[in-house]
């Protein structure tokens, strides 16, 4: 296919092609007016006999502060009963396997939605970059492509997945999936057409990608187009597979014995559905960079050639920080869902944060404690390839020691396991010392000290080749230091005074404490960045000269956020207790108890193993694939310039 | 194919990194306390009147903290949840750190400003109802509270317990309210209601056992503040009979299905006291002449009760409750001129309606009725005789009088 650019007929089409994919995306829609109009005539054939019965909705108020009432348009939640609604395997838990294969359909999912999401910003750079620097441009295409072909792969397994998924749901917990099934009928089939369509749009992206692929042309916009179309689909798409697990959690649009009060969209807009689906979507994106970080360095591992190397040294670097950029936000999107569940159910907020479920959050703790440090460790280790960095060095072993120090905070639980004596010898559970680390002043210190940390060694990382040339690089410096210094004695200053007041007082420091850190990330970065204009580099950037030791830390990092999205997700699920649907559908089966963490840590770890095998299948097929040399060293545009670190 | 080979190294590496770091994490969340929380089990099937205040204050405890030893639960540095979930937010022991919502800790604490923390819970409840702000909230919710339905009626601290488990927005604590809804939407779930879901009979346990935690039958209401309260009898929960379990051996309990004298006869009441309307009652010469619509309004006023109230051992502000101490803490006062001799375990043997009977029979016996059944009290009550003089009624005082309660 030959491209003219600016061709009248190649306009025509794209034109042509995106109105198609346009319409195709609102064709899912169309049938819901149908449904919703034959259930109107069917309910007004009804309501001529008896009139319809209404029932008040177990969320919703209506203007005046009584419960919203609508009319019944299903059936009541069911009385479960083992084995009839219930089906098994062996001697295995059902619901174990059921985990297992929602785990790995749901980590398929989440690569493959946030690839893309990655591969947009990254073709959207290429094509900004393209104008003033080509080879640039076509550096940062190549490498949006090269990540693309990865998730094609992955989009087969997770269809696959999917289906194992629907029938392990069918076979196992038949019950409980009609009645989910029932509920959400009228938005059921839009999620399967919208899948359809996803695959389409996937597809044309993909194959289109050289054939539409005229630097920064029309022919380019139209494919951006596309991305943009694919993404918003498969947001749509991750939202309403979130808004079933939103609605398991915290029903809304159903009356107490849970029949549907005929509005779909307060099914659908449960009390905690946005904030969920916020803190996935971050979630995914901070795991899909993981992933692509991970792939990279298995490729910077394996290179032969300094070519090889030096160009997955970069992508993984850009993955890395991709992912990372999605990772500090998701701690307050997490502050804000905690802060829903208690405003929604107490008691499920307290058996999260201070009852049966409260050690998760030590692993959970535990796991971000991991990835900062990772990251860190990762940034000093990625210097070794910037002549310069020497000057910074010292400043490592200080840096580990405030996120060791704020790790260790983070992680002392509130009260400690003891034996009768051991407690009657400390005076308590809580230690006289120690336990003053396990209350929230001292954990909210530690991880807002850890990002603000994590910001200053990426500063450093920004810096570490360069000579700064700005005549007020003094006053710049200055006001940084006073920044960081400022922003911790800030947060250390609230984080002791938290404990002398009352608690409702107490939360309210989060606020001040949060702002400290991002200020130091949204106008620390920024200034540092403009000190960086102008700049010479003492030496350029030598890509593929990282060490081992830094591959091998970004695979921990995506181990990490695997591993942390199984573990969030076993409290998520299990904060439901013994109800498949909260307070409205029981769990009447043998595994309705919830198991111990040991139990999820170990189910976990064999998910991510899981995962991960499966991966490397997908990128061993996708390595059968590549013919295409990667751009070299020689070629990469802005090696050897004096470009900022952060825009690499 | 020596590309291949390194490519498999690297494989090689990365999975035994992947290994070490997944077993780590295993083994970390291993290391950590194991709780299995269990799904709670569906209401048991109770018979309210074949159960004792002791036995409903034991379940009392089973549900709120899903243990019958909650210290030890807490010394594990575990959180004692039961069914019921109120540790949760309530604060029970000085070890357990709760502050959510008001406390219910069983010990007064007179080192403390606030007058109503000097008081037990049970104590506390009683005050509640007399607040202002219990006022206040009886016309806020005149019309009923929206969630429940209920509008605020209690009138005792025992009916204030059980309001609050049905209704918590019916009276919320000062200080305990969510926020922005300056104390008048309480956090607490409705009881009966998911995800809690407890039974009418469960809510009367959970209140048995705030009632007398500490030891105290005596301040024991709860199946009657619930009755009053709702203005109907509990229901009995127990399923189809086939379904009840069948009594365990073991002591016998009187039951609410008995006549006063199969109660009378199980507990071996007879061999020490005489009862009029109890044909086997006849011959006691241990304990007091039982005619209690006559005894105990007198008793409860004597100076020797009101030195026990004083010392902190009797209880009892009613004829009626004086009758329910004196058979569920007989030590708590005796009877001048016996000694404290009676049996000390029947609080462990009468359900809660088998005491009603008893109780019920014993207050409606006088002196008119002991007339009647031709008995007398003994020589060393002090109220004296109650027969004529040419009353055929044989004294023997021969022995030492003793079991005074009564």
């Amino acid at each position: 296919m030959s491209i003219t650019r600016n061709g009248k007929k190649e306009k025509i089409g794209a034109m042509l092609l995106l109105s198609m994919m346009a319409m195709l995306i609102l064709l899912p829609f169309a049938p819901i007016n149908v449904s919703a109009q034959e259930e109107e005539a069917a309910a007004e054939g009804a309501e001529e006999a008896t009139g319809p019965e209404m029932a008040k909705d177990v969320f919703y108020w209506d203007a005046n502060g009584d419960p919203w009432e609508g009319p019944v348009s299903g059936p009541p939640a069911p009385e479960l009963v083992y084995p009839d609604n219930y089906g098994t395997y062996g001697n295995f838990q059902s619901r174990t396997l059921l985990w297992i294969s929602n785990q790995q359909h749901l980590y398929f999912g989440s690569f493959v939605l946030a690839v893309p999401m990655f591969v947009w910003v990254m073709e959207l750079v290429g094509v900004v970059l393209y104008r003033k620097d080509p080879k640039l441009g076509k550096k940062f295409d190549d490498l949006a492509h090269e990540m693309m072909k990865i998730s094609l792969t992955a989009y087969s397994v997770t269809a696959i997945l999917g289906g194992v998924l629907i029938f392990t749901f069918l076979a196992l917990y038949p019950g409980f999936f009609g009645y989910l099934s029932s509920i959400f009928k009228p938005v059921m089939h839009i999620y399967a057409l919208l899948f359809i369509l996803e695959s389409g749009v996937l597809y044309v992206f993909y194959y289109g990608w050289d054939a539409m692929n005229d630097g920064c042309g029309d022919w380019k916009y139209g494919h951006m187009a596309i991305g943009t179309m694919l993404n918003a689909i498969g947001i749509v798409l991750m939202v309403m597979a979130n808004t079933w697990v939103a609605f398991m959690q915290s029903p809304s649009g159903v009356d107490a014995q849970g029949r549907f009060l005929g509005d779909i969209w307060k099914v659908i807009h449960t009390p905690l559905m946005v904030p969920i689906v916020i803190h996935r979507i971050l979630g995914n994106a901070a795991f899909g960079g993981g992933v692509v970080a991970a792939y990279a360095s298995f490729r910077f591992l394996s290179a032969k050639t300094p070519e090889e190397k030096a160009h997955y040294d970069w992508m993984s670097y850009i993955a890395m920080f991709m992912g990372v950029l999605a990772l500090i936000p998701l701690p307050f999107a997490g502050y804000w869902l905690m802060r829903e569940i208690y405003a929604y159910r107490q008691q499920m907020g307290i058996t999260l944060m201070g009852g049966l479920l409260a050690w998760v959050f030590i692993m959970q703790a535990t796991m971000i404690a991991t990835l900062f440090i990772t990251v860190n460790y990762y940034l000093m280790q990625a210097m070794g390839r910037m002549p310069g960095y020497e000057r910074y060095a010292p400043a490592f072993k200080w840096i580990l020691a405030i996120l060791v120090i704020s790790t260790i905070s983070w992680l002392t639980p509130h009260t400690l396991v003891m034996t009768p004596a051991e407690l009657k010898a400390m005076g308590g559970a809580q230690h006289p010392v120690v336990g003053n680390y396990g209350v929230m002043s001292a954990k909210n210190t530690a991880i807002n000290t850890m990002i603000t940390t994590t910001v200053l060694t990426f500063i450093l990382y920004q810096r570490s080749n360069i000579n700064i040339k700005v005549p007020w690089a003094w006053k710049g410096n200055l006001f940084l230091i006073f920044l960081f210094v400022g922003a911790e004695i800030n947060i250390l200053f609230l984080g002791i005074y938290g404990y002398y007041i009352p608690a409702n007082v107490r939360i309210g420091l989060s606020v001040p404490q949060v702002a400290s850190t991002l200020t130091c990330l949204f106008v620390g970065v920024p200034v540092n960045t403009k000190m960086l204009k102008g700049a010479t580099q003492i030496a350029p950037i030598r890509w593929g000269k990282m060490s081992v030791r830094g591959a091998y830390a970004l695979f921990l990092l995506a181990v990490a956020f695997t591993w942390t999205m199984a573990v969030m997700g076993y409290l998520r699920s299990s904060v439901r207790l013994h109800w498949h649907v909260n307070e409205i559908l029981r769990d009447n089966s043998p595994w309705a108890f919830t198991n111990p963490l040991g139990y999820a840590g170990n189910i976990n770890s064999l998910n991510v193993m899981l995962f991960w095998t499966m991966l490397l299948f997908v990128f061993w097929l996708s390595a059968l694939s590549a013919k295409k040399a990667p751009a070299s060293v020689e070629e990469g545009a802005g090696v050897g310039k004096a470009v900022p670190a952060g825009s690499h | 194919m020596a590309k291949k080979k390194s490519a498999y190294v690297v494989v090689f590496k990365v999975a035994l990194w992947y290994s070490f770091i997944l077993g780590g994490f295993a083994a970390y969340t291993n290391w950590l306390p194991q709780i299995r929380g269990d799904a709670p089990e569906a209401a048991e099937a109770i018979d309210v009147n074949n159960i004792t205040p002791d036995e409903l204050k034991v379940m009392g405890e089973s549900i709120i903290f899903g243990s019958n030893d909650p210290l030890g639960v807490l010394a594990k540095g575990e959180g004692p949840i039961g069914k019921g979930q109120c540790p949760l937010c309530h604060r029970f022991f000085m070890e357990q750190k709760a502050d959510r919502c008001p406390n219910l800790l069983a010990l007064p604490k007179p080192d403390v400003d606030d007058p109503l923390l000097k008081l037990t819970e049970e104590a506390r409840s009683h005050e509640r109802v007399k607040e202002s702000r219990y006022e206040e909230f009886k016309e806020l919710h005149k019309d009923g509270e929206k969630n429940s339905g209920i509008v605020p009626h209690a009138e005792t601290g025992g009916q204030y317990l059980i309001e609050s488990e049905y209704c918590p927005n019916c009276f919320v604590v000062m200080g305990f309210g969510l926020k922005g809804t300056n104390d008048t939407v309480s956090p607490m779930p409705i009881i009966n209601k998911p995800p809690i879901l407890l039974a009418d009979t469960e809510i009367v346990a959970v209140v048995s056992y705030l009632q007398t935690r500490d030891g105290d039958m005596n301040l024991w209401t709860a199946k009657d503040s619930w009755e009053e309260y709702w203005g109907r009898e509990l229901v009995s929960e127990a399923g189809e009979e086939e379904e009840v379990a069948p009594v365990a051996a073991g002591p016998p309990v009187a039951l609410g299905s008995e006549t006063p004298e199969q109660i009378v006869q199980k507990m071996t009441c007879f061999a020490c006291h005489k009862i009029p309307g109890i044909s086997i009652a006849t011959t006691g010469m241990i304990g007091p002449l039982l005619i209690e619509g006559t005894n105990s309004p007198n008793r409860i006023k004597s100076a020797e009760y009101k030195k026990a109230v004083k010392d902190g051992k009797a209880h009892a502000t009613t004829a009626r409750g004086y009758v329910i101490e004196s058979i569920m803490d007989p030590g708590a006062f005796i009877v001048p001129g016996f000694a404290d001799d009676m049996l000390k375990d029947f609080k462990h043997k009468f359900t809660v309606s088998g005491l009603d009977v008893l109780v019920d029979h014993l207050m409606a016996q006088t002196v008119e009725t002991a007339i009647a059944d031709g008995l007398d009290r003994l020589p060393n009550e002090k109220e004296g005789s109650i027969l004529p003089p040419s009353g055929e009624a044989k004294l023997d005082t021969g022995k030492p009088l003793t079991n005074g309660a009564g």
